[in-house]
Parts: structure tokens; C-alpha cells; sequence
């Protein structure tokens, strides 16, 4: 098992207000296995995301990564999850705006302490497999939507995590262009064994996945 | 560590307008410091050289110590542990005391020896110093004018005159002598002018002294003057030598600019507000940034390292950029400065013409550049710990 929740609940406090975010949700996801989470705004799909992804902390429940019970009281064992195991990709691309694209794929290398010359080497290994060799210099503004997202996999494979979290990676593509992103993450899948998990309200996105999980509600459906 | 900086460069570069303006904002408070510490130095340099031009530093004036209440005196055994002491080539005692003429003029009278003469470099104007053991004496310049106008005693002349001394029951007891005046000493600009030398053991029996009044010692080299005058006091006696006015001149100007670099570095806070303001500023712009980085990976320490490192990089510039304003700002006083402080100090300030009255050694430009980092890393810790403490979700939700 890649992934495990038991009873995983998230509240939010608004003002005075609790709003539910996640309501006992119960989730496995093995190693290698593509999946999908859908669901409306709000449906609670990002919160699950950001807190499989060691970013948000869950109000009540558990969640084990590889095997490993999650500490969220302890940050620096939240730390080395997010650059060892996880690999994220976001809507808005979220490149630095400051580096290269090569530069943005040694950057979560530089985190994991990886040496100068291999995060260079490894760097330009991935720009090949997203097929953007020509762009490594390029900054973020000089690069299309669509290339943008493949320097984004690019960067969520540096350290070569087991689990890419993946929240609405097509979303702010065509259709044409989210179908090779698509493409390149199920190639990631088979090729390489990734866990993924995919975040959409698009019901075609989703159905790239091997399995569809939908959420409302804060609940799986 | 070299990546470090260079992801920090490429984030400065990308607000050249802001950086450009808190590194010139330190820059210019760095360049008060040195500026203002540089005159200090200048004067204090200027004020030195005055007391070594004017005094022979290789002097050491004894006079009697005290130790635990009970006065140490110089008698003839300590005149004769100083002169065994390595290093000194002359020890010269004398005896001071007021004698008055019969028409009631007070002078000065010294008791001295031929090494005196050779210390104090006395040189004659009209006649010749006196023999030992007799009852000539040596006019200073100012006593001769004065003797000759008041009592009309001339160069040649006898001159009778008195000393008063205190019996064992306090009650006065007076002594007349009479001497030849032999000669007159050149003007020395000092005490000398006003005196008048008599041998030091014609002195002794009017005065019945046990022990003497002073003395000079002269040592071969200045670099042993203080470790010389370290071993006389070690014998209970007080040493002074004119580097106690050098001393005393260091202290004081360090203390002067100290207070006035002090004053001119309040532009520094302000130059550390720029960065802690700045940086704050930076931090919410790039929150999403830091929340990304986070989410890729990065830790507490790590975000906060970046931070760091941009504000050490706007201390280097700025202590950069400071050290070449400041020293064109020590030029701008010397070249402004030294013509007012000439103008109002009168004929001493014409010594100043001809110098600087600015002076930038390397520790001071040194002490800047450290300054301008130090501030720079104080002032950043702040914005790179709210940095390091951004919760990355709310920081990646963040549009």
C-alpha cells in the first residue's frame, strides 16, 4: 500500500463557523496504481491532496505513506516526506519565476542535498523524457502553457519520489495540450511504476486513471 | 553554498530599483561612519604629532611615589638603581626651591647636574654654564630680563638672595647666600625660562634636603621608554613621559569619535529598517514562492538560508558601495573641512595646511564593510524567519 487513510476528517474553522473539509474518509491506494479523485469545488478533493502531500494536517484520522504512519506534529519527518516520497504538480504550473528550467528541476534536488554535477546531469535526463531539452535555459515566461507543466512533472520526478500528487494538472490547458500531459503521466505509470494521484473536476481527465474516486462533501462517494 | 547565492542574485535581480536603493540607503550610513571616524582620526593623528614634535619622547620624568600612604623618595640609591637600569644612558635629579632676592623678587631656583644640561639639551645664550661646586649660576631668559629690569643685576654681577626654611618646630629660619651670575640660557619655551641653575650640591646645603625634588632620566631608544618607566615605578616612584599626553590624547579622541560614529551610524538603524521593511515586503510578494518551495521540499532552515543570504549579498554591496562613499566623503571633509578649521584655529591651524586633516586606515574601511554585513544579517533575520515560519498551504493557495 502506497497510500493509506482511516477515518481521515478535516474541519476548518471560517469566523465562528465549522465547515467540514474531509468527513471519515477511508482510502487505499497501492504502489504503481494510477488513480483519480473527482468532485465539484469544495468537494473536500485538494484538501485530501495537500494533506496525503504533507502540507495540511488532517483534524482527526490517519494517514500512512509507504508502509509509515505520518507524524504531523513532527516537521522536519514532514520535511524529508515531501522531498523523498512526494512529487507535486500543480494547476497553475507554479515554476520560480527566477530559474531556468533546468534550474526548476534542480531545485528540489538542491533541498535533497543532491551534488551540483548529478542534479545538472539529472536535470537535463528529465527535460529529455518531457521532451524540452531545447527549453532548458528558457525561463518559465518564455515557455508555453503546456511546456510549463511538462518542466512542473519534470520537477516533481527530481528526487524520484514514489507518489506524484498531482491537483488539476490540465486545468489551465487546452485540451489538446492536457492530453499530452496526461499521456506523459500515464508513461510515467507504466514505465517507471509512479503512484499517482490525480485531482480533476473534468470527468474525461479522470477517466485517464485506472480508477475513479469521487468525493462530495467531504466524503467518498 | 554557491547555489545559495546565486539563487539570491537571480531573486535580487529581479527588484534592481529596490535593492539599488537600501544597499545606497546602508551605503550612505556606512559612509557617515567612516567619514566622521576618518576626521577623528585625522585630528587625533594631527593632535600626536604636535606632542612628538614638541616633546622628546625618549624623556622620562621621576618624581617621588607613593606607596600605602608613605612617600617614596628619590634619594641618591634610587638615582643610582635607575642609572643601573637597562637602556637609560642619562638620569639627571635636581632640587627646586623659591629663593627671593633682597628686593623681595621671587625666582626659582634648581639645583642641577651637568647631566641635566645634557637632557634638557640647554643651550647658552651669553656667558657659560656654571663650574661644579661653586657659587656661579645660570640665568633662564625670562629671569635675566627680569632681574635686569627690577634690580638692575646684570650678567657678571653678584646676586644675594634668600631661602626660607622651617625648623622642627615650624618656626622660620632664613639662609642668605651669595652668587655670580655666570650666564644666560636660550630661550626654551618652557619652566627653563623662569629658572635659575645652581650646582646641585650648593643647592643641597642651602636647602638641607634629604632626598631630591626630580629628576629626568633619558632612555637610548623611545620603543623602551614605557618599559623603562615601568621598572621606576616598580622602585615606588612616578614616572611620566610625554607619551602619558599621548595616552591621554588617544583616549580621549576615541572616546570623541566614538561618540560622534556612534551618532553618524543612527543612519545605519535606518539603513536596517530599509532591509527588515524591504525584506518583509519581498516576503509577502513571494509567499507562494516560499510555500512552493516548501511543498518541493525545503525546510524551516532552508527557506530562512535564502532569505539570508539576500540581505548578506545587500550588506556586501552596500558595505561596498559604503567604503568608496565614505572615503569620498573623508576627502570632501579634508578638502571643505581643512580651510574653515584654519581659519579658526589660527596659527595652529596652519600647521593643518600643509596635511590631511582626514586619515582612513584599512581596519576603518574594514569595520565598515563588517558593519554593513553584520546589520545586514541582523536586520534580515527577522523577515527570514516570518519567511521560514509561512505555513506552505496558505502560502500556495495564495493567488
Amino acid at each position: 500500500m502506497m497510500v493509506n487513510t482511516m477515518d481521515l476528517t478535516k474541519y476548518y474553522s471560517q469566523g465562528k463557523e465549522k465547515v467540514v473539509a474531509l468527513e471519515g474518509v477511508n482510502l487505499t491506494i497501492e504502489e504503481s496504481e494510477i488513480i483519480s479523485v473527482i468532485g465539484p469545488s469544495g468537494s473536500g478533493k485538494s484538501t485530501l491532496l495537500y494533506i496525503l502531500g504533507c502540507i495540511d494536517s488532517p483534524s482527526r484520522g490517519e494517514v500512512s505513506l509507504n508502509g509509515s504512519r505520518v507524524d504531523f506534529k513532527n516537521n522536519s519527518s514532514l520535511v524529508l516526506l515531501r522531498r523523498k516520497l512526494i512529487g507535486f504538480v500543480f494547476q497553475t504550473f507554479n515554476l520560480m519565476p527566477a530559474m531556468t528550467a533546468a534550474q526548476n528541476i534542480e531545485y528540489p534536488m538542491y533541498f535533497n542535498k543532491t551534488p551540483w554535477i548529478k542534479r545538472r546531469e539529472r536535470a537535463m535526463m528529465l527535460l529529455e523524457s518531457v521532451g524540452l531539452t531545447n527549453r532548458a535555459n528558457h525561463l518559465p515566461t518564455e515557455l508555453s502553457g503546456g511546456e510549463q507543466q511538462r518542466v512542473a512533472i519534470a520537477r516533481a520526478l527530481a528526487n524520484d519520489p514514489m507518489l506524484i500528487l498531482a491537483d488539476e494538472p490540465t486545468g489551465n490547458l487546452d485540451s489538446k495540450t492536457g492530453k499530452t500531459i496526461l499521456d506523459l503521466m500515464r508513461r510515467l505509470n507504466k514505465e517507471e511504476g509512479k503512484t499517482i494521484m490525480l485531482v480533476t473536476h473534468d470527468m474525461d481527465v479522470a477517466h485517464t486513471a485506472d480508477r475513479v474516486i469521487s468525493i462530495m462533501d467531504g466524503r467518498i462517494q | 553554498m554557491r547555489e545559495l547565492f546565486s539563487l539570491a542574485f537571480r531573486q535580487l535581480a529581479r527588484k534592481k530599483l529596490r535593492v539599488f536603493l537600501i544597499v545606497l540607503g546602508i551605503a550612505i550610513g556606512v559612509a557617515a561612519v567612516i567619514g566622521v571616524t576618518s576626521l577623528g582620526e585625522g585630528l587625533r593623528i594631527q593632535a600626536v604629532d604636535k606632542i612628538k614634535a614638541s616633546h622628546d619622547l625618549t624623556i622620562i620624568e621621576v618624581s617621588a611615589g607613593s606607596d600605602k600612604g608613605s612617600t617614596i623618595l628619590l634619594t641618591d640609591s634610587k638615582i643610582n638603581d635607575i642609572r643601573r637600569t637597562e637602556h637609560v644612558i642619562l638620569a639627571a635629579q635636581y632640587v627646586k626651591d623659591p629663593y627671593v632676592t633682597m628686593n623681595k623678587t621671587y625666582l626659582t631656583f634648581k639645583g642641577v647636574t651637568k647631566d641635566y644640561k645634557n637632557i634638557q639639551n640647554l643651550q647658552m645664550e651669553k656667558g657659560d654654564w656654571f663650574q661644579e661646586n661653586t657659587n656661579q649660576v645660570v640665568l633662564g631668559r625670562d629671569a635675566a630680563d627680569k632681574l635686569s629690569k627690577i634690580e638692575n643685576i646684570k650678567p657678571g654681577d653678584e646676586l644675594t638672595v634668600m631661602l626660607r626654611l622651617y625648623g622642627e618646630e615650624g618656626r622660620p629660619m632664613d639662609k642668605t647666600a651669595v652668587f655670580r651670575i655666570v650666564g644666560v640660557m636660550k630661550p626654551t619655551g618652557g619652566e627653563h625660562d623662569n629658572q635659575v641653575m645652581l650646582d646641585i650640591n650648593k643647592a643641597r646645603e642651602m636647602d638641607e634636603k634629604e632626598a631630591y625634588d626630580g629628576g629626568f632620566v633619558k632612555v637610548d631608544d623611545p620603543v623602551f621608554t614605557s618599559s623603562v618607566r615601568t621598572k621606576i615605578e616598580r622602585l615606588g616612584l612616578k614616572g611620566y613621559s610625554a607619551q602619558d599626553e599621548i595616552d591621554a590624547v588617544n583616549s580621549l579622541m576615541a572616546a570623541i569619535t566614538l561618540v560622534l560614529g556612534f551618532f553618524s551610524g543612527i543612519s545605519l538603524i535606518v539603513g536596517g529598517l530599509m532591509i527588515i521593511n524591504t525584506m518583509t515586503i519581498s516576503v509577502y510578494e513571494r509567499t507562494k514562492e516560499i510555500g512552493l518551495s516548501k511543498a518541493l521540499g525545503a525546510s524551516d532552515f532552508d527557506i530562512m538560508k535564502m532569505f539570508l543570504a539576500e540581505s548578506m549579498i545587500i550588506g556586501v554591496m552596500g558595505g561596498i558601495l559604503g567604503i568608496l562613499l565614505g572615503s569620498a566623503f573623508s576627502m570632501m571633509i579634508d578638502i571643505l573641512g581643512k580651510p574653515f578649521l584654519v581659519s579658526q584655529l589660527g596659527e595652529m591651524g596652519e600647521r593643518l595646511q600643509s596635511t590631511h586633516i582626514t586619515v582612513i586606515t584599512p581596519s576603518l574601511l574594514v569595520a565598515g564593510f563588517i558593519i554593513s554585513l553584520v546589520l545586514s544579517i541582523v536586520a534580515g533575520l527577522y523577515p527570514a524567519r516570518r519567511a521560514a515560519k509561512l505555513n506552505p498551504l496558505e502560502a500556495l493557495r495564495q493567488i
